[in-house]
């Protein structure tokens, strides 16, 4: 056994290695400049908030020019300007609980509100990225960018209680995935999708940081410095499934749930969203390096008595009757080892650790709860929606256990059914927040992900 | 054709895998997106009950009242919420009530009456509320201060929590008060204060009266306003000193002078109830203190302006022209009995009275106490009713007393203040909090 391991993690340092060299010597393929412009829609993702109310994901136009430089057949450097308009609209529970009606102040009247529920922000930037670009070399081509923006708000508008200003300028990190299918000799269509997140808070007091997703739909044209009849003659040729870099492009189902259910509170699973890519790169004969990044979303549902909305905790008497669901969205980086079965490999077993980061995080659903003071009784409905972001760590890690049938479509392509056992390492509820109160200096655990996951995926073989 | 030869043979295909797998995905995509795009946050209150009492609590009571209790239920849109079981309960103060059990009508009212048992100061009945279903939802306390005889009743309501100064007339059976910048006449019991609603009452600052029974309120704003007929009608007297705007402190003697001071100004009096005004000469140190004649016509007075201790002042000659004498120990006030009897009260070792037979050249120590606090120039140090004299000692508590010289603690209450006897000999003593006044009523 020992023995295996050392050399498999030989082959896998080799082949990275050999991944390095290949992605700075690559010179035949698409190397030079390509340009283009995309356009699209972002998606408001404001984030540092915190735990109370809504942050509506509100729809905002993107567009923008590009310019790539691709100096090998894998890596290259991408930059470009975009103008961007983020809507940011909070809503809190407040809204509907004081009607329209004139109170006389008793001791038995409620007090009338005099703020405004909803807090509504609007910035325009301009953004300049800067991003490595890893190319996978497939059909469609599968481009992952991460990097840092620098953004200018060209304008804003806000309805909120602070009395200062915003900040005018940003900077951050930014995360895009692509497909790019070419149409003709120079021209390819692409369909990205980019995650941008500052790191500065606009607001120092209650931390905000801007925040957005896009999907965005552009060309690019490369045929700037290119000779006639100079050309590279490009030749796909696809490498075999059974011992070459494979792509599978897969999306399903997670089953998760909460696995401190165990402590107390009637905690049951939820099902979210799977999807992504992984690339599996072989080591040897039967055992491939599996990696790649997909957007997971793990959660839980509790069904029980409880003091929040979010989790099972009762301090003296439950304040709420509570049915919510609480999901936390990742980015998930696996790093698994992957071992073929079979003559022809169609079985596989897979299994390492995985890498997490998180995006968002909310708790939805609803809450009952019954009020009684000296002079009032009341039963009060609560529609849950609370963007808990502050409440969870940024990331988790974790390890995985996972299985799968590849099916042979034709050629060399490939489905794959797969089904993955995920468990986190720790705790990802971050009590930081309630220091010093006594809500969670029990040192309990709050939060911890597990899952199981069922996808469907379509495995590609990778050009060269 | 050069380059993508190769590639076009399994394209077809390709694409429509592709085809598939992307609609595969934007099905499912579409579902979580729409299953993600939960209902904004809100509250929405299902069922809301509350109780208000349409009589109102706090309500002052004598033992053996009868008051009705009508309590109404509402939702929190304040509409009237009927069939609601409404249990009666008396918490506090005994007596007793008509029904103990009622449901609310289309008004969303039930009632009960309640016969106030005097067991406490504080009477306290409950209205608990449930569902028809036998939920018990809430309550709410109907609370009224029973003015039990013989027991000190502490109030903290206005306006005679914040009493100011006060007069009584025995003769006519009035009792007036000032508190909280306004006038209010003593109402049908002694707890109950009506308001005077007098323009030429300008936020009354003190209140005296003569021994004619004429009333006489002096301003914030340093004008004195008369009533000859005990309160029914009130004129203003010349103002003492109208070049100023301000207030002035005002005492009347038993010899129906009306005396004025104020800082920086000589001392005024009037001898025709506030028509006109002279100075008192070489008094300037007289400001608000009591004013006496004694039955050989000199008039004594103590002064409490300065630090001097030359604080006994005399005159021979009708108020023109004064002469001063040494008092011990920081002296505060001074009282003339009905005998000429002249007490002073100082601050020597804590509080002491003295006596002084001739004149002030020389002094006799009566009694001492110790009190928590100091004196302000402004007690209503001495007050006799039916023989005996109240003497609150600020810090200390009450005194009682038959002769000013032999003295027997009525009271002992470090937190007392000042204290009133209106025409019926109810003791009122003041707080420091200058909110709460104590209510004694003797049973005889």
């Amino acid at each position: 056994m020992y023995f295996i391991i050392i050399g498999t993690m030989r082959r896998l340092c080799a082949l990275i290695c050999f991944f390095i060299v290949i992605s700075c010597n690559s010179v035949s393929f698409c190397q030079g400049f390509s340009a283009g412009f995309f356009s699209g829609v972002n998606i408001s993702d404001i984030h540092g908030n915190s735990y109370f109310g809504k942050w509506k994901f509100k729809p905002g136009p993107v567009q923008g020019i590009f310019i790539d430089f691709n100096p090998g057949k894998i890596l290259g450097f991408s930059t470009g300007m975009n103008y961007s308009t983020n809507y940011y609209e909070h809503k809190s529970y407040i809204e509907n609980i004081y009607p329209a009606v004139e109170f006389t102040f008793s001791s038995s009247s409620f007090i009338p509100i005099y703020y405004s529920p909803v807090e509504v922000m609007d910035f325009s930037f301009i953004t300049i990225p800067a991003q490595l670009k890893f190319t996978i070399p497939s059909k469609p081509a599968l481009t992952l960018s991460p990097g840092i923006f620098w953004s200018f708000v060209q304008d804003y508008n806000v309805n909120n209680n602070f009395r200062y200003e915003p900040s005018k300028s940003d900077f951050g990190f930014i995360y895009s995935a692509g497909l790019s299918y070419p149409v003709s000799r120079d021209l390819d269509i692409l369909l990205r999708v980019r995650y941008l997140i500052g790191r500065k808070d606009f607001y120092e007091s209650v931390n905000y940081r801007h925040g957005s997703f896009d999907l965005n739909l552009g060309v690019s044209f490369s045929g700037f410095f290119e000779k006639t009849g100079e050309s590279p003659d490009i030749k796909v040729e696809t490498d075999t499934a059974d011992g070459r870099l494979n792509l599978v492009y897969f999306a399903g189902t997670a089953l998760s749930w909460n696995s401190h259910g165990r402590e107390g509170g009637n905690y049951s699973s939820s099902l979210g969203p799977s999807a992504g890519f992984r690339i599996n790169i072989p080591i040897s004969k039967k055992t491939e390096f599996r990696t790649g990044i997909s957007f997971e979303q793990t959660g839980y549902t509790l069904n029980d008595s409880s003091d929040v909305f979010y989790g099972y905790n009762i301090v003296d008497e439950a304040k709420y009757l509570v049915d919510t669901r609480t999901t936390i969205d990742y980015i998930e980086i696996p790093a698994s080892l992957k071992f073929n079965i079979g003559r022809r490999n169609r079985f596989f077993i897979n299994t390492g650790p995985y890498l997490a980061v998180k995006l968002n995080t909310r708790t939805a659903g609803e809450a009952f709860s019954e009020e009684e003071n000296s002079s009032t009784f009341r039963i009060v409905k609560n529609v849950i929606y609370d963007d808990i972001e502050r409440l969870v760590r940024d990331n988790d890690t974790g390890w995985a256990f996972g299985t799968g049938l590849t099916i042979p479509l034709f050629g060399k392509y490939n489905a794959e059914v797969g089904l993955l056992y995920k468990t986190g390492f720790r705790d990802v509820f971050d009590a930081t927040l309630f220091s010093g109160t006594n809500l969670y200096d029990n040192k309990k655990t709050v939060i911890r992900n597990r899952s199981l996951t069922v996808h469907l995926g379509f495995k590609v073989p990778v050009s060269r | 054709m050069r380059k993508y030869s190769g590639m076009k043979m399994h394209n077809r295909g390709l694409m429509k895998i592709l085809t598939r797998q992307i609609r595969i995905f934007l099905l499912i995509s579409a579902v979580y997106f729409f299953r993600s795009c939960s209902p904004d946050p809100s509250l929405e209150i299902l069922e809301s009950y509350s109780i208000s009492f349409e009589n109102g609590s706090g309500q002052r009571v004598l033992p053996g009242d009868k008051i009705d209790v009508v309590m109404r239920v509402f939702d929190n849109l304040n509409k009237s919420v009927d069939s609601v079981k409404v249990n009666f309960e008396i918490i506090s103060g005994g007596g007793s009530l008509s029904i103990s059990s009622d449901f609310t009508g289309s008004k969303g009212k039930a009632q009960t009456e309640w016969t106030i048992g005097g067991e406490s100061r504080t009477s306290v009945v409950r209205a608990s509320i449930y569902k028809s279903s036998g939920k018990y939802l809430t309550y709410k306390d109907m609370t009224t201060t029973c003015f039990i005889p013989d027991t000190w009743i502490e109030v903290t309501d206005d306006p005679d929590g914040s009493i100011t100064d006060m007069i009584a007339d025995t003769v006519n059976h009035l009792t007036f008060m000032v508190a909280k910048g306004a006038l209010y006449m003593q109402g049908n019991r002694y707890f109950i204060w009506e308001k005077i609603n007098e323009p030429l009452l300008e936020i009354p600052r003190t209140i005296e009266m003569d021994r004619n029974r004429v009333i006489y309120v002096s301003t914030w704003s340093g004008d004195v306003v008369k009533s000859t007929d005990h309160g029914e009608s009130w004129e203003k007297c010349t103002k003492p000193y109208p070049e100023d705007p301000y207030y002035v402190y005002m005492s009347v003697s038993n010899d129906n002078y009306i005396w004025v001071g104020k800082f920086d100004y000589p001392t005024r009096f009037s001898k025709d109830g506030g028509i006109s005004w002279q100075d008192a000469n070489a008094l300037s140190t007289f400001l608000n203190g009591n004013t006496y004649r004694l039955k050989n016509g000199i008039l004594v007075n103590h002064g409490t302006n300065g630090i001097s201790r030359n604080r006994f002042n005399i005159s021979y000659d009708d108020g023109l022209t004064w002469i001063s004498r040494e008092t011990p120990g920081y002296s505060t006030v001074i009282y003339v009995t009905r005998n000429d009897e002249i007490f002073i009260g100082t601050q020597e070792n804590g509080f002491t009275f003295y006596q002084t037979t001739n004149l002030g050249l020389t002094y006799k120590k009566v009694h001492s106490v110790f009190p928590q606090w100091g004196t302000t120039m402004e007690n209503n140090i001495f007050t006799k009713w039916n023989g005996f004299y109240y003497i609150i000692v600020p810090g200390y508590g009450i005194l009682k007393s038959v002769d000013l010289v032999h003295y027997e603690n009525y009271w002992r209450n470090s937190n007392l203040n000042d204290l009133f006897i209106d025409h019926n000999g109810v003791l009122i003593a003041k707080d420091w909090d200058y909110k709460t006044v104590y209510y004694w009523k003797n049973s005889d």
